[in-house]
């Protein structure tokens, strides 16, 4: 009986050392339960999506439209000089597509008057005239000019041809022409804004990204004035010790200022402030670490980078890029790149005062403003 | 903002993965903040209640597996204002025999063999078994040759691993204020993910060293080392390191 | 909120890392010093021999894991919470640089047609390019296949063939480099497939006259593969989304990768070109860049696929590579670089954190070995300081040193699901890198140096079918 007493409590302390592995076991392994479930079911194992396709082109939605809009046409059968109409049609983002035809206004029904809210797509096949005073929710497409009111919101817009908006627009994600683009004074561009000919900004305007073999800013006072006749400039002599990196490059370990009417015939590159004289031309690209300021009438034929503020004086000539990682004023009568030779001009906030001229994009990443 | 960030086809445009970052909130901050502090203040205030706890659950498991052991509570002062109670064990604690020297000398040699051969294939198991291996074996060694020389006690080694357990749970709420804290998830969940590691932890320690107790009361103290190195923290960093990657894969909030 | 407020802000945050990660700093050593002092007590009250000399080794090797530690920490704080650097990325019209693209190719039939029919179709003004895929020695049909592209694409496809010179990448390069006259060379290995884009965005840095190289993202392809292949996605997401981009937004030194980016072959020249004797000739480049006085860029924008290993022996080659071209970069530039006047102070210390990495792995051993001849001396609390400091690292990756908690906000970027999840199994890959480190440096060492063996160049392994 002893005997069996001790063989009982044997086997019951084995119980419960197998219980309490097997406990101390289970907890470790509930927490690894989500490890180990990923693991075998693989249910995020795919690689991360690297688009090879992938258009950063600023026109990528524009584009992307005007396929949508050529898919419409095809899909319903409407040529160009069909008579307008209404569809129910599904467009990608369920709403209805209003087919203007070739009418030169659109037929608002009396509740879009009233609400002045237009939550329609919009296709006309000729030149077309936007009423002001309303907000325009989906996409506009225009086969022709368009021309637009005063103080209107738009989602986005496409012309064939020309765009002309009113003053104080808003263009919420677009807008597109395939021929020039003249913007009223005080409007807000958000997104991109691109064009195959030209870009006219009024006054006051605020822009993000801007594409077009020229952007001319506020030209009603000032346009950019031609150059008069450059002298020969002499060759510049540091007069403080700069490194050399190599054969066509010095660096400044410290600010650093280039005198009034020389010539730099090499890149310069500044650990702090760099500052060009009036009349400076400068054959290769800069690059200053903390700020940039660029005299009048300077001619930069290599690229502009600064980690700081980036000024350009009046009538200077610039052949880019010009990038700053915080904001660049560009002077008036500035003229940046070329049609032949375009350039971008990048930095978070950009002010460009009237008169300036740039052939390429403008990039403004937090805001872009154009002065009086 | 959402007519703005609305693609053609509906859907949201997000930014970039490369381009994405996260805006400072006012939860960016008072919640790492407050988080920590209000979990460290649970901890500390609770340290003796959890102490005692697992003092309770280990002399339970002792009971119940047979071991004769005496569990009481031993004070220890940090400074002059601070103090907090380790569970003190006293029980026997076995030195092996040349028996249990031998066969475990042949056991381990046989597993490192086994893992060079025939885990190859997977080979972070190969190299942890050689890594037990090579632990267990100084242990022989020391056992081999000065026996009377091993420092420790079972209930020393249990006392200390405890003492480095309420550590690791005073760590964790600073690990999650700048690992998890700061990130897009809600305060529930935050919350949640907090109480469910301290509480785990909580649980797990004392079953783990009471596992530990019955090992080596049923051979031998020379298991201690590898328990010490292989089988304590590890184990509960595993644990810490899991519930915190699960929580990384809950659904944020978005911005 | 103004630019300037935002950026106040974020800075706010990586300055509250910094005081976290130094108190954090202060904790640890008066952790170990209490430790110590407790032990020391101990030591007194029972004698016997204290282990001086293991107590100093294991405490100089925490603070040293706890700076990496506190490195870490304020990389990802700063990649998650601090104003992103990416000053290039806007430029979309330029006057764009000439452009030499070299892919070196050694039996690489299953994939340079993939490589190669991307190239050909990058946006890129096709006037300023050139492709040149070099034939190092193939035996298998890689020159026909570079030969066919040649033939469809003359203007665009100039292949070389190399018949005699020394084995390696750098050799490869070095060879083509000096038969380039272009402004940049873009370097891709024979499996990678570029985007339409990726060039463009790699060209744009070299329009700042102060940049040297430029690197985008790697991204495994072959994630799925097995549980190697995703911890190693995991590795690389901690390595480039949080790692690389920090030390771009702190302008500290973020390190050329070898492929997926490119340099400036007028500073290449300046520097001395290509090193045949580098087993990373990556590394090398940057630092020599550095010492010169040029700045490497990171674009995380610019991403490309790669493979990476499917077994453990493939990854342990590869490891044990990075390894000894790290630390052989770290022998020759480390002393330069506390001397060169070109590189600010915090530049030179990330650049010292970062050349010594791969030097950590053996002092955690060594760590790991002194703490437990504490443990056996008697001195558990110290040793379990150690223990679990050890543990706290072994969640990350070894070969940049990333914290778990480096992965997790990484994968938290990438909008990555439930594979963050894995992140607990991460020890084995950690374990295993660590080993083979170790010996890799201890092979640098006693093997390579002492002996004079010239250091060997492996191939990995391309899985593509």
């Amino acid at each position: 009986m002893g005997e069996n007493t001790a063989v009982s409590t044997l086997m019951a302390a084995t119980v419960q050392i197998v219980l309490l592995f097997a406990i101390t076991l289970l907890m470790l392994l509930l927490t690894l339960v989500p490890a180990l479930l990923e693991w075998y079911a693989k249910t995020d194992a795919e690689p991360l999506r690297v688009v090879r396709e992938q258009d950063t082109s600023i026109r990528h939605f524009a584009t992307s439209f005007r396929t949508q809009v050529n898919t419409f046409f095809d899909d319903h059968g409407i040529e160009l000089d069909d008579p307008p109409g209404s569809f129910n049609a599904v467009w990608h983002i369920d709403e209805p597509v209003s087919f203007l035809g070739a009418a030169p206004a659109p037929d608002f029904s009396p509740d879009e008057i009233k609400a002045r809210r237009i939550n329609r797509v919009l296709i006309g096949t000729s030149s077309m005239f936007l009423p002001g005073d309303m907000v325009y929710e989906e996409e506009v497409y225009c086969c022709g000019d368009l021309t637009t009111g005063d103080r209107t919101a738009y989602r986005a817009l496409y012309a064939e041809r020309e765009i002309s908006l009113g003053n104080e627009s808003v263009v919420v994600r677009w807008l597109h022409a395939g021929g020039g683009v003249a913007v009223g004074a005080g409007s807000r561009l958000f997104g991109r804004l691109s064009a195959d000919q030209s870009v006219t900004l009024g006054a006051e305007c605020e822009f993000e990204r801007i594409s077009s073999p020229v952007i001319r800013f506020a030209p009603d006072n000032v346009s950019p004035r031609h150059l008069d006749e450059r002298v020969t400039l002499e060759s510049w002599n540091p007069e403080q010790a700069l490194q050399s990196i190599d054969c066509d490059t010095l660096k400044a370990p410290a600010a650093l200022t280039i005198p009034d009417h020389v010539r730099v015939d090499k890149h310069v590159i500044a650990k702090h402030a760099l500052s060009y004289g009036a009349g400076v031309e400068v054959a290769g690209d800069t690059k200053a670490g903390k700020s940039l300021r660029i005299g009048r009438g300077a001619v930069i034929r290599g690229s502009l980078v600064c980690g700081g503020l980036i000024e350009i004086g009046a009538d200077c000539r610039i052949k880019g890029p010009v990038i700053s990682e915080l904001g660049i004023r560009i002077g008036t009568g500035c003229v940046i790149g070329t049609p032949a030779q375009p350039t971008t001009v990048s930095a978070p906030e950009i002010a460009v005062a009237s008169g300036a001229q740039v052939s390429g994009t403008v990039w403004a990443g937090a805001s872009g403003r154009v002065g009086t | 903002m959402r007519w703005r960030y609305r693609g053609h086809t509906g859907r949201l445009i997000r930014r970039h993965r490369a381009l994405r970052s996260l805006d400072v909130q006012t939860s960016s901050i008072m919640h790492p903040l407050g988080l920590t502090i209000v979990a460290l203040a649970l901890v500390l205030y609770s340290r003796n209640v959890i102490t005692q706890a697992w003092a309770d659950i280990i002399a339970f498991w002792c009971d119940s597996t047979g071991i004769d052991v005496t569990v009481s509570m031993r004070q220890t002062p940090v400074g002059r204002i601070f103090s907090y109670s380790v569970p003190e064990l006293r029980l026997a604690s076995p030195l092996p025999g040349a028996e249990a020297l031998a066969l475990s000398f042949a056991i381990v040699i046989a597993a490192m063999l086994i893992a060079y051969l025939c885990l190859r294939r997977f080979l972070p198991l190969a190299y942890l078994v050689w890594a037990i291996g090579v632990i267990h074996l100084c242990a022989i060694t020391l056992f081999y040759f000065s026996p009377t020389a091993f420092p420790y006690t079972i209930g020393g080694h249990v006392s200390g691993s405890l003492e480095v357990t309420l550590m690791l749970l005073m760590i964790v709420p600073l690990i999650l204020m700048v690992a998890y804290y700061p990130l897009n998830f809600s305060l529930a969940k935050k919350v949640a993910l907090t109480l469910f590691i301290l509480l785990m932890v909580f649980l797990f320690a004392p079953h783990l060293y009471a596992c530990h107790i019955v090992v080596m009361s049923f051979h031998s103290v020379l298991y201690m080392p590898i328990l010490f190195a292989v089988f304590g923290a590890l184990p509960i960093m595993v644990m810490i390191i899991a519930i915190y990657g699960w929580g990384m894969s809950w659904e944020q909030q978005r911005q | 909120m103004s630019v300037h407020r935002q950026r106040f802000a974020r800075g706010l945050i990586t300055r509250f890392a910094l005081v976290l990660g130094s108190l954090a700093l202060a904790f640890y050593g008066g952790a170990v010093v209490f430790a110590a002092v407790v032990s020391a007590d101990k030591a007194a009250a029972a004698p016997q021999a204290s282990l001086f000399a293991p107590k100093i080794v294991l405490g100089t090797i925490i603070v040293i894991l706890a700076l990496f530690m506190l490195r870490h920490l304020i990389f990802t704080l700063n990649r998650l919470f601090g104003h992103q650097r990416h000053p290039y990325l806007d430029v979309d019209v330029a006057d764009w640089p000439r452009l030499a693209v070299l892919i070196p190719a050694h039996n690489e039939e299953a994939v340079i047609a993939n490589a190669l029919g991307a190239l050909v179709d990058v946006d890129y003004p096709a006037d300023r390019l050139r492709i040149i895929p070099i034939d190092d020695r193939s035996e298998d049909r890689t020159w026909e296949i570079i030969s066919r592209f040649q033939r469809d694409f003359p203007h665009l496809i100039h292949p070389l063939q190399r018949e005699a010179g020394g084995e390696g990448k750098a050799a490869v390069i070095r060879f083509a480099t000096e038969q380039v006259d272009e402004d940049i060379v873009i370097l891709f290995d024979a499996d990678y497939v570029p985007g339409r884009g990726l060039l463009k965005q790699l060209a744009a840095p070299f329009f700042d006259p102060e940049v040297g190289a430029v690197m985008g993202r790697v991204v495994p392809q072959n994630t799925g593969t097995n549980l190697l292949t995703r911890l190693l996605d995991l590795e690389r997401a901690g390595g480039y989304q949080v790692d690389q981009q920090a030390r771009m937004n702190l302008q500290l030194v973020p390190q050329y990768g070898g492929s997926v980016g490119g340099a400036r072959v007028r500073a290449l020249q300046q520097v001395g070109g290509w090193r045949e004797d580098a087993l990373a000739e990556d590394t090398d480049l940057t630092y020599r860049l550095l010492l010169h006085g040029y700045k490497t860029v990171y674009e995380n924008r610019s991403e490309c696929y790669e493979e990476v290993p499917e077994n453990w022996q493939e990854r342990n080659r590869q490891i044990m590579r990075w390894a000894k071209g790290h630390n052989q970069a770290a022998f020759r530039y480390a002393w330069s670089l506390m001397r060169t006047p070109h590189v600010s102070l915090i530049e030179r210390l990330d650049g010292l954190l970062l050349l010594g990495v791969y030097a950590v792995a053996p002092l955690l051993l060594v760590g790991w070995v002194c703490a437990l001849l504490l443990y056996f001396n008697g001195e558990q609390t110290l040793a379990s300081v150690g223990v679990v400091t050890f543990l706290f690292v072994s969640f990350g990756a070894m070969g940049n040193f990333a914290a778990f908690f480096e992965i997790a906000a990484a994968l938290h970027l990438d909008g990555s699901g439930n594979r963050v999840r894995l992140l607990p199994l991460n020890f084995f890959n950690f374990l295993v890198s660590l080993v083979n480190i170790t010996r890799a440096c201890f092979g640098l060492i006693f093997v390579d140096y002492l002996l004079d063996r010239d250091v060997r160049w492996a191939k990995t392994r391309r899985y593509r079918r």
